[in-house]
């Protein structure tokens, strides 16, 4: 807290203006700072003085106002435009009406759209682009994606691919272990270490 | 325009509403007013026109919120507007003797309202004028600032809304326009500052 800081608040610190902390910081450093103190003697006077400045009472009474008021009121006039009818909201629904066309426009880089005679306003404006640098991730009018949706080839059924269940059993593979048939079924099966009833 | 009976009488006391804040804020206004200008006429347009304006715009005003602090942020854009308009700042220096000022403000300096606040303090015309000149060579933004923490007693808060600056603005103009105040002030009438009585 030193004395430049001090004299830069220092009418925030006479208008009440900064936060506990500060006021309390400042106030510390007013009671052992002279010249931190007189300026803020000085200032504080400034708007002891401002605020002490007799009321200025006017020449002519409201009476010109309210005459002024009255007349505005005579004269018939439209009703306000709303925001809907300003012209700053025209020019923004035709903007957002381009550029709707434009996006909903398919893009074919290989074979660009040729301009429609039949709509000479709309589609060669829209249409002489050769190729737009921005891509909208919604959806377009007249594509589908490729990826989702394979080409469909007559008299093929596709073939669905799924991957094998982890925890299916194994067969038995007659290589790796012989398969033995005894009393108890194959060795496939579990089979008891002991007999349960003596032979 | 058709207006049904109930609309007719809707507006009537719209405009008796509009009608009896311009009779309660009228002398406050105009106050306000003839500091920010500096004299009588051009205070008395510019409130004329700040109610003509805050009529116009009545439906906007949130009732809410002290009528006061809406329509200063009205009469404080149409001032700076206007001082824009005229594209020229009043700059006089404040080293050099002014010589027309006698003559000026003899004629458009006002009876100040003899009401409470002339009767807690003494001050003199001498001085009462030194501070209003000094208030006039601060540049505008700083005096709107100004006047309206000091005069109105507007937080910074408010100020900033009203000015559409920032609060670190408001301060800064604030703290400069009461520092340039002080010294012209302390430059001619060093005993302002020497009273005990007004502090």
């Amino acid at each position: 807290m030193n004395c430049r800081y001090v004299q830069a608040h220092l009418s925030a610190y006479i208008d009440m203006e900064l936060t506990g902390i500060e006021q309390q910081r400042i106030r510390v450093h007013l009671e052992n700072c002279m010249e931190c103190s007189a300026e803020y003697d000085t200032l504080r006077q400034v708007k002891h003085l401002i605020r002490h400045l007799p009321t200025m009472r006017p020449l002519r009474g409201e009476e010109v106002i309210l005459q002024r008021i009255q007349k505005y009121r005579a004269v018939p006039r439209a009703p306000r435009r709303t925001l809907f009818h300003t012209r700053w909201w025209r020019y923004a629904w035709g903007a957002a009406a381009i550029a709707l066309v434009i996006w909903l426009t398919p893009r074919d880089e290989n074979n660009p759209p040729q301009p429609v005679q039949s709509d000479a306003l709309v589609t060669p404006l829209t249409s002489s682009y050769p190729k737009r640098s921005f891509s909208f991730p919604l959806f377009r009018r007249s594509e589908t994606n490729p990826i989702m949706t394979p080409p469909s080839v007559p008299g093929h059924t596709p073939v669905i691919l799924t991957s094998p269940d982890p925890f299916a059993p194994l067969p038995p593979n007659p290589a790796i272990m012989p398969v033995v048939e005894n009393k108890w079924g194959t060795t496939g099966t579990l089979q008891p270490l002991f007999d349960l009833q003596p032979r | 325009m058709v207006y049904t009976a109930a609309a007719k009488s809707m507006e009537d006391e719209i405009q008796r509403e509009f009608d009896e804040l311009v009779r309660r804020y009228y002398r406050q206004a105009y106050n306000l007013a003839y500091r920010l200008t500096g004299n009588a006429a051009d205070a008395e347009d510019l409130v004329q026109d700040a109610f003509l304006r805050a009529y116009r715009f009545f439906d906007r005003y949130d009732r809410s919120m002290p009528f006061m602090n809406w329509f200063s942020r009205i009469m404080v854009n149409l001032y700076i507007d206007e001082y824009r308009r005229r594209g020229r700042l009043k700059t006089i220096s404040l080293d050099e003797p002014q010589q027309t000022e006698e003559g000026e403000e003899g004629t458009t300096l006002d009876i100040p309202d003899p009401g409470p606040t002339s009767l807690e303090i003494a001050l003199d015309k001498v001085y009462v004028d030194a501070i209003h000149e000094g208030l006039q060579h601060l540049p505008p933004d700083f005096r709107t600032a100004v006047l309206l923490a000091d005069i109105q007693g507007h937080s910074y808060e408010e100020i900033a809304e009203m000015m559409g600056t920032s609060i670190g603005t408001v301060r800064s103009r604030i703290h400069r326009g009461r520092k340039q105040l002080r010294d012209y002030l302390l430059k001619r009438y060093p005993e302002l500052f020497e009273r005990g009585d007004l502090k």
